[in-house]
């Protein structure tokens, strides 16, 4: 499946300082509906801080973030779900006394009923719209091979688990753009193999574009329909996954990290 | 009384799904529990009515502030304060106006949220041992305001107010004690089932996911102002409505009766009863703070503080999770061996 030619997201001249490092310095960049696109970049290029504008958790110093043609800037986090963006944290931020299914529920709530009176009264309506929710949800962790530890507490899993968990938190929500910041890290080679088939099964069947992050090259150069290169909080490369790989200011900056 | 163990926070979707289609142990559960209390009305007499009466007064308030320091993770030392606003807000509704006693917690309800709101919204921009800290001075200041003479018009000042109170119709062939007794059990099983419905939905979910990590709470598109605040007003509401049952089980109110410590024994109630156990928690934390004081004393006269401090040491040390988490381990234990025979 192709890339369609839909715009998803705009990111024109984003920049962020943090006292006296430029996180993000104007970078721009696009993101079609359905696409896979790879984000790659040195240790400290920008990759992570990009993903947290983007959730609204960081607010840049200048540019503009649009997504389907409307500002972003304005909103904070708690809006992004409603607005189809999506995402993973590098570091796992799950809610640690909740079990696997209620996590991953989490994911879904946004659009529902939250009112004092519908929890308290609930009618056949909110019922109704709660256990769709249940049932989707379940179909959810059967996918994401975890259906048989639902009812388990997260302290009992494992850093690759708990990746697999976010990965399906992030995907209850339904977004039209799934962010996922290294979801390999930590993996064996085999486990790597298998996301590499799950991100391209997530994306024909959700239908969802993504933004991979990730240092496993060879997992970005293979799933994804393009690629981005950043450096300095700067994108020095944009194209097809071949093309970025062998971009002179591409290798000089993984170089130059190998030498460091 | 035979309730069960309702920690939902580790609830199994499962079990959750048979309750829902046509397996309503649970509910049975609490329908009994429900019916023993009521029946307790007959059974009763005079000081155990009292009693019983104090304890789901403060069983109602911990229910409040276990959303709050339980479910949502934020630290209250002040909650007296609220209970004390409800317990007067109670009184002078008696005293001045002549409300009938069974509807004065609504009053009362009312103010308190109000009073929470108001001093919710600047307290609730801080957090942790703030928050905490900020609560502790409002439990400080409240008995020297309700001595005060600026409101003793309303107050009653140093000798507080004696209430008179009215005992249900006749026809109902209750006297004064199973009156206010009845009148407390209501309003224990409405906020009984309210607790229950707002941590098990989408409420309690917000609750948990931004005490548990109020990053990822946002990034899930959950209001995480909005949830503390309204853990924050619940909170309130509850110890307000405690507040004014216990005024009128009591019968009297002076401002001796809110020291500080009530705060610090309200959030005993909590911890000892069990974080995050909806219901039983509560209730047995309740039963602490009003029954171990007394029981104490008979052990040691002149040291019973100590014998009290002693045994909320020992509790802590034994189970985090207060007398309910060591019912539901006597419970697992029970099942685990009539499971082997
Ligand atoms: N909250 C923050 N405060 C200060 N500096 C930050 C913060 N977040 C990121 N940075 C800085 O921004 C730069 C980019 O970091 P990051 O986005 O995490 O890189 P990447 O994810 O590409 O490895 C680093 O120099 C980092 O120290
Ligand atoms: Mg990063």
């Amino acid at each position: 499946m192709g890339k369609q030619e839909e715009l998803l997201l705009e990111v024109r001249n984003l920049t962020i300082r943090f006292g006296g490092v430029v996180a993000l310095n104007s970078i721009s960049l696009e993101i079609y509906e359905g696409e896979i696109l790879g984000l790659i970049g040195p240790n400290g290029a920008g990759k992570t801080t990009l993903f947290n504008c983007l959730s609204r958790l960081y607010r840049q110093s200048e540019g503009d973030i649009c997504v389907k043609g409307e500002s972003i800037t304005p909103l904070g986090p708690e809006d992004m779900a409603a607005r189809g963006i999506g995402r993973t944290f590098q570091n796992i931020a799950l809610f640690e006394t909740m079990s696997v299914f209620d996590n991953v529920q989490t994911g879904a709530q946004f659009g529902m009923n939250s009112g004092i009176a519908a929890d308290i009264f609930g009618g056949s309506k909110i019922r109704q719209e709660r256990a769709q929710e249940r049932d989707r949800i379940m179909h959810l962790l059967e996918l994401l091979d975890l259906a048989d530890i639902a009812d388990h507490t997260i302290t009992d899993q494992n850093f690759a688990v708990r990746k697999r968990i976010e990965f399906a938190r992030a995907l209850a929500a339904n977004p039209s753009l799934l962010m996922l910041d290294e979801p390999a890290g930590g993996l064996n080679r085999e486990e790597v193999h298998h996301l590499e088939d799950l991100i391209r099964q997530v994306r024909d069947e959700f239908n969802v574009a993504v933004l991979l992050v990730e240092h496993h090259l060879n997992l970005v150069m293979k799933v994804s329909d393009r690629v981005v290169a950043m450096d300095f909080g700067q994108k020095i490369a944009d194209g097809l996954p071949h093309e970025v790989r062998s971009h002179p200011q591409v290798l000089q900056a993984y170089l130059g990290e190998e030498a460091a | 009384m035979a309730m069960h163990d309702l920690d939902m926070t580790h609830v199994n979707p499962e079990t959750r799904k048979l309750t829902k289609s046509g397996l309503p142990l649970a509910r049975l559960g609490y329908g009994g529990a429900a019916l023993a209390l009521v029946a307790a009305t007959g059974v009763l007499e005079g000081y155990e009515l009292f009693l019983a009466s104090s304890i789901l007064s403060y069983a109602i308030a911990a229910m409040g502030l276990n959303v709050l320091m339980g479910y949502n993770g934020q630290i209250s030392l002040g909650h007296g304060a609220f209970f004390a606003i409800g317990a007067y807000g109670a009184a002078i509704c008696i005293d001045r106006f002549a409300v009938p006693f069974a509807l004065t917690p609504i009053i009362a309800g009312v103010v308190g949220m109000g009073a929470g709101w108001l001093i919710g919204k600047p307290a609730l921009k801080l957090e942790g041992v703030y928050l905490a800290l900020a609560t502790f001075g409002l439990a400080i200041a409240t008995p020297t305001v309700l001595r005060s003479d600026l409101f003793s018009e309303w107050t009653g000042g140093v000798q507080g107010l004696f209430l008179l109170i009215n005992p249900a119709p006749e026809w109902t062939g209750l006297d004064l004690d199973q009156s206010i007794y009845v009148a407390v059990v209501l309003y224990f099983l409405i906020f009984a089932f309210v607790t229950l419905r707002l941590v098990r939905g989408l409420n309690g979910k917000a609750w948990i996911a931004t005490r548990d990590n109020p990053i990822a709470a946002r990034a899930m598109g959950f209001d995480v102002t909005r949830a503390k605040t309204r853990a924050f007003v619940f909170s309130v509401l509850a110890c307000s409505v405690g507040g004014a049952l216990s005024a009128v089980a009591v019968q009297f109110v002076a401002p001796d009766s809110f020291p500080f410590f009530l705060s610090i024994s309200l959030f005993t109630a909590v911890v000892v009863g069990g974080l995050c156990s909806p219901l039983v928690g509560p209730l047995l934390g309740a039963s602490f703070i009003v029954m171990v004081p007394n029981l104490t004393e008979e052990i040691w006269q002149g040291g019973s503080w100590a014998v009290y401090g002693a045994f909320i040491i020992v509790i802590m040390a034994i189970q985090p999770r207060g007398l309910a988490g060591m019912l539901a381990w006597v419970r697992a234990k029970v099942t685990a061996t009539s499971n082997n025979d």
